[in-house]
């Protein structure tokens, strides 16, 4: 139980050592794929550009663009945004139109305008979340050209916008970010695609579905009956003489398998810290994640562009020192919120222990805290999920967040709510963890009365204003849907669990979709819509009013010129401004959302121990 | 399906959906215009 490596051994140790083995693996393989992102984005020669070269120059061509093209700040985002608006349109319209288009086995409708609209922005803005359930709402073709391609081409443009602030920072005094086209091109067609094609073909390989079969209905292995209401002949029940409705017991010997091109989904959405499940229970179904091996590589996928594209910008910049201290902010800030989650869940409730229910690991169950999780992941991988998924902008999950502890439902709320820069997206988490050095600088430059710079470049009253907008606007979002929600019936009405939990409900789904994580606690009847039409509000801004104030920073960086580094230069390679990052990540969270915390699950874990009272 | 409306009968959400997307990118696209550096 909850063991890939030694399985049936006490979950204590091993779990540890799944834990580091984890991070061992992926800071390793973070190196080599970084160097080769960093070629890919340069327009160097790669492993790939013979097999893809002429591939990618025909793109070019057909839609009349240079390899060398250049394009100043504005006009990189206002080809995002209009990149953008056409995916929104088209998966708006596939959720709307997928009744009378093909591959659509399971004769789905459309998907009602509010839903539609809600999904259509989760996915474009790299977010996931979602309030359908994929196997009960969505067409083969809907799932496959609407959400597989967005999770593609999303991610790309995460990828774009920070090459575009990178470049920002080592261009002197020149207007010029690069062509988002040509990024978006190169990060889809050397990057995404080969790796998630390889990583479905392992998938699939592990037990993962990948078919265009319809539902398949099998035989139940042992056979059960329900009762259920005896109809006339219009539908209506038919009562007894006390007037209540009378039963007839129905036999059950067949059940209906959910199928589908899952595993080209999977991968992609984990690659591209996308996060959406193909099917409702996400990686805690069989068919999406089987076993302790598919749950490793699908954790492993989770983390890999992010890390590996500090390496990338270290390359870029030419500084690999800078890459290090980013990485090892990313990497502390990760494994000391680990922690206390892998702590928590272990530790399990003690209002189920009081009953006598024996929570100790041992060699035949994972013990503590099981409620939720999967008896094939345990609480070891369970948490470690939980952690990694709201540490990148990921969402997925293989384990029910609302069933976890107070404080390991905490860590999974509080990573998110710190903007998703303890690794984020793939390449909104290093930009955005940049705009946090940027902050950092600032802030240095404050105490020793020297104006602050990073990476030769002057940190001035601009770039400044436009980070604020980026740190200030997700708190502003989730805090204000939060309050709409709670003192709006609508709002409200859709809670499931009163108290401190239900109030955890709200915060962390618009913690999740304001910063475009995706995942869900649960405990939300999320398809309503007030919650369809507000996320999707938040969403959007939570993206784009975040990327457009980042590439703003990028043009202003770009047009400045480089200053030699001097006496007076805080260096941003050190322990000393890796530990200023981290105070400066941690202290904005903090003072922004503790207030919330303790309303939420704080309090909540304060009543589950008895402390206080 | 329960609960699924039919298309003809969902046109004016639709419009308000389609008006809130490009009205939110709109706003984007004339706020980079006006206030961003150039």
């Amino acid at each position: 139980m909850g063991g890939f490596l030694l399985p049936g051994l006490s979950t204590g140790w091993t779990s540890w050592l799944q834990i580091a083995l984890y991070l061992l693996v992926l800071l390793a393989a973070a190196v080599p794929l970084g160097n080769y992102m960093a070629r890919v984005l340069e327009g160097q020669p790669h492993l790939l550009s013979r097999a893809f070269g002429r591939l990618e120059r025909s793109i070019y061509r057909v839609a009349g663009l240079r390899e060398d093209d250049q394009m100043g700040w504005k006009a990189y985002a206002l080809a995002l945004l209009a990149f953008s608006l056409v995916g929104t349109s088209a998966v708006y319209g596939l959720q709307r139109l997928q009744g009378a288009l093909p591959l659509n086995p399971a004769a789905m409708g459309a998907v009602p305008p509010g839903l539609a609209f809600n999904t259509a922005i989760s996915f474009v803005s790299n977010t996931n979340w979602q309030a359908y359930s994929g196997e009960a709402t969505m067409s083969y073709l809907t799932q496959m050209l609407g959400l597989t391609v967005q999770n593609f081409v999303s991610a790309a443009s995460g990828i774009a916008v920070l090459v575009a602030l990178i470049r920002g920072f080592r261009a002197r005094q020149a207007a010029a970010l690069g062509s988002f086209w040509v990024d978006v091109v190169r990060s889809t067609l050397y990057i995404l695609l080969p790796f998630s094609a390889i990583l479905a073909l392992v998938l699939v390989a592990s037990g993962v579905v990948q078919t265009f079969k319809p539902y398949a209905v099998v035989d139940l292995v042992e056979p059960t009956a329900i009762n259920q209401p005896v109809l006339d002949a219009v539908g209506a029940p038919v009562l007894d003489a006390a007037g209540q409705p009378v039963t007839e017991s129905v036999p059950l010997t067949t059940q209906t398998l959910a199928l589908g091109p899952a595993a080209s989904q999977i991968a992609i959405k984990q690659l591209g810290t996308n996060g959406g499940g193909f099917f409702n229970a996400n990686a805690a179904h069989p068919l999406e994640n089987p076993s302790p091996w598919s749950n490793f590589l699908e954790m492993l996928a989770l983390l890999l562009l992010p890390a590996a594209l500090c390496v990338t910008f270290g390359r870029m910049v030419g500084d690999l020192r800078q890459a290090w201290a980013l990485l090892a902010t990313m990497t502390l800030l990760f494994v000391a919120l680990l922690l206390p989650a892998v702590a928590a869940e272990q530790a399990g409730n003690p209002r189920l222990a009081a009953t006598g229910v024996d929570d100790v690991a041992g060699s035949m169950q994972a013990g503590g805290n099981m409620e939720g999780k999967e008896t094939r992941f345990g609480v070891a991988n369970s948490a470690l999920w939980a952690t990694a998924t709201t540490a990148a902008s990921n969402g997925s999950v293989n384990a029910m967040h609302d069933s976890f502890t107070p404080i390991g439902g905490a860590v999974p709320l509080f990573l998110m709510l710190l903007g998703e820069v303890v690794f984020g997206g793939v390449g909104s988490g290093l930009y955005g963890l940049l705009i946090f050095a940027i902050l950092a600088v600032f802030v240095a430059g404050l105490m020793v009365g020297r104006t602050p710079e990073y990476l030769g470049k002057k940190i001035e009253a601009y770039e400044m204003k436009m980070a604020s907008l980026v740190i200030l606007v997700p708190p502003i979002v989730v805090l204000g849907s939060t309050a709409l929600a709670l003192s709006t019936s609508a709002g409200r009405a859709a809670v499931f669990n009163p108290g401190a939990h239900g109030f955890s409900e709200v915060l962390y789904a618009f913690a999740s979709m304001a910063n475009n994580n995706g995942s869900a606690f649960g405990g939300l009847g999320a398809n309503a819509p007030f919650y369809n039409t507000l996320g999707g509000i938040g969403m959007f801004i939570g993206r784009f009013a975040i990327m457009v104030p980042v590439l703003a920073i990028a043009g202003s960086l770009a047009a400045k010129k480089s200053i030699p580094v001097g006496a007076g230069t805080l260096p941003t390679h050190t322990p000393l401004f890796v530990t200023l990052l981290i105070a400066t990540v941690l202290i904005v969270g903090a003072l922004t959302f503790i207030p919330a915390l303790a309303l939420g699950p704080i309090v909540e874990h304060l009543l589950l121990w008895g402390i206080g009272q | 399906m329960d609960g699924y409306q039919p298309l003809e009968e969902a046109e004016m959400y639709d419009l308000m959906y389609i008006g809130i997307t490009v009205g939110g990118y709109a706003v984007l696209w004339l706020l980079i215009d006006r206030y961003g550096p150039q």
